[in-house]
């Protein structure tokens, strides 16, 4: 018998709070250890902290599988000491894509960070106890009811994720970090100032007080002015969406995907940018009612943003950057395919929208996190074998002939890449087939040569970006590797194969039944948001 | 002129000031004028709430609790900046310090560098300040935006009844709104149009402004408790930009140009 909602989702989000708390124990222990012993328990001590992490996100994955089965549909709503919480089906769904992202994630923060750390970096300890504190900012943001608490979600995100971008505190870990707390924290004031403009279009009634809680604010009875309404959404667009990776506001995307720890990329391109795209829906959710016109303001909105950011992404995934550059520049293609989703609207687009989500969210992280591997195993300096900082953009020509170098990594990318650029039978194809469909649907439904213009960038984007990544790939699978790769162990691996398991079998089915109905989690999140109009 | 009815005016007349500032931040060229009437601004700001907080309607604790932001803003953005501006090597971290020791050690040594360090700052800021465009160009583009502010605010609240009509008068939210807009518009601009990072984050802080702003005189009074408490925890991502990432990135690059923190392209 499974305790009851409220106790699991508290649960869900203490868990990773302890965690960071939980991990300074073991430091706490090494650190009075005496001379020789010293050593020993200081890495005694790292593989605690690596358990205590991995111990986390396990929880918090199952804490979620358990939400999920117990609430059956229903929404959760309770407070949780000032804190107002609210769970649907689509905030289960966004915290499903944060559990199993982080998890895998979080297999390999250990080891990423046990190279990587030293004097002039963030100790291990730091890094752990930060890595669940981003957790726990991220798994906040679905779970609260009201939207100035959300802001402060996503706001507490930025604060974690710069510290662990920087967290190497190289000149250009620093530049990274630099160029995404300006850009991003200009971004969500938008967004503060959108929220703000929505307080301040509620028409009060004279019986109840204005609420900032989005189930309020959905509700019938809400009565919003309509400019300020859609100014409120065009901030919040311009706020969220910059967190969100969208173009034009996406130049610190490249740069904090590129420059992060692995696990951290994988965790900001599989899981953050959408926790700023869960905002924006209920954003349009709540604009598309109080509008009142069929979801058009909104969704010819989005649909544009989301062309445009697919639109500026191609060129970048062409060019010859380093590998993590070229990862976050698809990510910003495929939050563009989530934004066309979501612009065209209708019950097969949305869902495909939706899924989507997921599909980017397990297939990005499984690309960062295989580079990660090639990171790892390769020699950090150039192939001269200088010790010399090279220059960022050419630091990674060195890493070519992972296939034969580390035949299971270099498989691993190469499925994955063929992943991300929609080949079938792998999930994102069938997410892509979905939002054409539910295009074309609309289309021969009715005259819409937008829709028409849409499909056809949409089109030509997706295969130039198909050509730009085989290049990319071909670049670092083959050819002749360096010397002195170290062999790959199963512990590297390992965990992918799982998230292609997942790829491969989101490909081919959306499951109803087993320990998740995801399917009908998906068709109670499209039912939520065709509330609004979205679905012409 | 009855009080209840001079306070909103004033406050509305001050607001208007702060515009002009962020104009003449605008339109600064040295960092040490930027900083002297940022830090003016950041006082003139702390009026306006405690004005708004005597108007009636209004939570007066929850809006007076704001005023502490602008004061603590005004008192400890310019050191900080001047901690920034000077680099300086970090000792590296030494083995078997626990991490309570740890923080004492960053705590004291925080302290030793804002005391220390004003005078050889002031020089870093003569130094530096300078602008993209010409002061006519850059002056002209501040007042169009100040226009379009104008007239954005003016169009989506008519008086026609809208917005919250009930609680506020429209009157006092519609110039507010403007200045608001006006004041985000002016630090972006600030942010775009400056050649080095200290003045993008007086940019950003004239932003920061606008929403302090807005959230006193333009959020529905019942809830301006609720904005409040988000700009303090937005008190957060300042104080990580100016006691972490902006020194460090200075210490690691050696220098607060835009054009030096360009290693990452593509």
């Amino acid at each position: 018998m499974l305790p009851s909602p409220e106790l699991l989702a508290s649960l869900l989000l203490l868990a990773p709070l302890a965690g960071a708390v939980l991990v300074w124990l073991p430091r706490l222990w090494a650190t009075r250890q005496a001379g020789e012993r010293r050593p020993a328990a200081e890495q005694r001590a790292g593989r605690l902290l690596e358990l205590v992490t991995i111990g986390t996100s396990l929880a918090s994955l199952l804490l979620v599988l358990a939400i999920a089965a117990r609430s059956s549909g229903a929404e959760i709503h309770y407070w949780l000491l000032f804190v107002e919480l609210y769970l649907d089906s689509l905030s289960i769904y966004f915290l499903l894509l944060v559990s199993v992202v982080a998890l895998v994630a979080a297999g390999y923060a250990g080891p990423c960070w046990s190279r990587r750390s030293g004097a002039d970096t963030l100790s291990l300890a730091q890094f752990h106890s930060l890595f669940n504190l981003f957790l726990f900012t991220m798994v906040l943001v679905p779970m609260v009811s009201n939207l100035v608490v959300l802001w402060i979600g996503i706001e507490l995100t930025t604060v974690t994720s710069t510290v662990l971008i920087a967290a190497e505190r190289s000149r250009v870990h620093f530049e990274a970090a630099w160029k995404y707390i300006i850009i991003t924290s200009t971004g969500i004031i938008f967004a503060l100032l959108g929220t703000l403009f929505l307080a301040t279009a509620i028409r009060p009634d004279g019986t109840a007080a204005p609420s900032m809680s989005w189930p309020d604010l959905v509700d019938p009875s809400a009565m919003l002015d309509p400019n300020l309404t859609r100014l409120s959404f065009l901030f919040v667009l311009i706020g969220y969406g910059t967190k969100a990776g969208f173009a034009p506001m996406h130049t610190w995307l490249p740069d904090a995907h590129g420059e992060a720890p692995y696990p951290v990329s994988a965790l900001l391109s599989g899981v953050l940018l959408k926790s700023a795209l869960y905002a924006i829906l209920r954003f349009f959710h709540i604009t598309n009612l109080a509008l009142d016109d069929g979801g058009r303001f909104a969704s010819a909105t989005l649909l544009g943003t989301g062309l445009l950011a697919m639109v500026t992404a191609t060129p970048f995934i062409l060019k010859r950057n380093p590998f993590k550059r070229v990862l976050a520049y698809h990510s910003l293609e495929h939050m563009g395919i989530i934004a066309v989703g979501i612009g065209i609207g209708g019950p097969v687009a949305l869902f495909g929208a939706l899924l989507h989500v997921l599909n980017h969210g397990v297939t990005k992280s499984l690309m960062f996190l295989a580079y990660g591997n090639v990171q790892d195993n390769y020699p950090r300096a150039g192939p001269d074998g200088s010790g010399a900082e090279p220059d960022p953009a050419r630091r990674d020509e060195h890493r070519q002939g992972v296939l034969r170098a580390l035949p299971g990594t270099g498989s691993l990318l190469a499925l994955g890449g063929f992943a991300l650029v929609g080949s079938p039978p792998f999930s994102i194809f069938l997410s892509e087939l979905l939002i054409l469909w539910g295009a074309l649907q609309q289309v021969l439904a009715g005259p819409a040569w937008w829709l028409v213009l849409a499909m056809a960038v949409f089109l030509v984007s997706v295969t130039v970006v198909f050509a730009g990544l085989v290049r990319h790939l071909s670049r670092i699978l083959l050819g002749q590797p360096p010397d002195g790769v170290r062999p790959e162990r199963l512990r590297q691996t390992l965990p992918l194969l799982a998230l292609v398991a997942v790829m491969l079998l989101l490909g081919l089915m959306v499951p109803d039944a087993g320990p998740l109905d995801l399917r009908g989690l998906l068709d109670e999140s499209v039912e939520l948001l065709c509330q609004g109009g979205g679905c012409p | 002129m009855p009080a209840d009815e001079l306070i909103p005016q004033v406050a509305v007349l001050l607001s208007y000031l702060m515009v002009v500032m962020a104009l003449l931040i605008s339109a600064s060229s040295t960092l040490t004028q930027m900083v002297w009437l940022y830090r003016a601004q950041a006082w003139l700001l702390t009026v306006v709430v405690l004005l708004t907080s005597l108007e009636e309607g209004r939570v007066r604790a929850a809006v007076a609790a704001l005023a502490l932001l602008p004061v603590a803003l005004a008192v400890l953005v310019p050191p900080l900046l001047g901690r920034a501006s000077v680099t300086r090597i970090r000792p590296g971290r030494p083995a078997g310090r626990g991490p309570a020791q740890e923080l004492l050690a960053r705590g004291s040594s925080l302290r030793n560098s804002l005391r220390d360090q004003p005078a050889s700052a002031e020089l870093v800021w003569l130094q530096h300040g300078r602008s993209r465009l010409r002061g006519g160009q850059a002056a002209a583009v501040d007042m169009l935006l100040i226009a379009a502010a104008v007239l954005v605010a003016y169009r989506l609240i008519r008086g026609d009844g809208g917005a919250d009509a009930g609680e506020v008068e429209l009157g006092g939210v519609v110039p507010s709104l403007a200045v608001t807009i006006a004041l985000v518009l002016q630090g972006l601009f600030t942010m775009s149009n400056k050649r080095d990072i200290i003045a993008q984050v007086i940019g950003l802080l004239v932003i920061e402004h606008g929403l302090f702003l807005a959230a006193v005189r333009v959020a529905p009074p019942s809830l301006a408790f609720l904005f409040v408490l988000s700009l303090f925890c937005y008190l957060l991502i300042t104080l990580t930009i100016l006691l972490w990432i902006l020194p460090e990135l200075h210490r690691a690059s050696g220098s607060i140009e835009v054009h030096d923190h360009s290693r990452l392209k593509g």
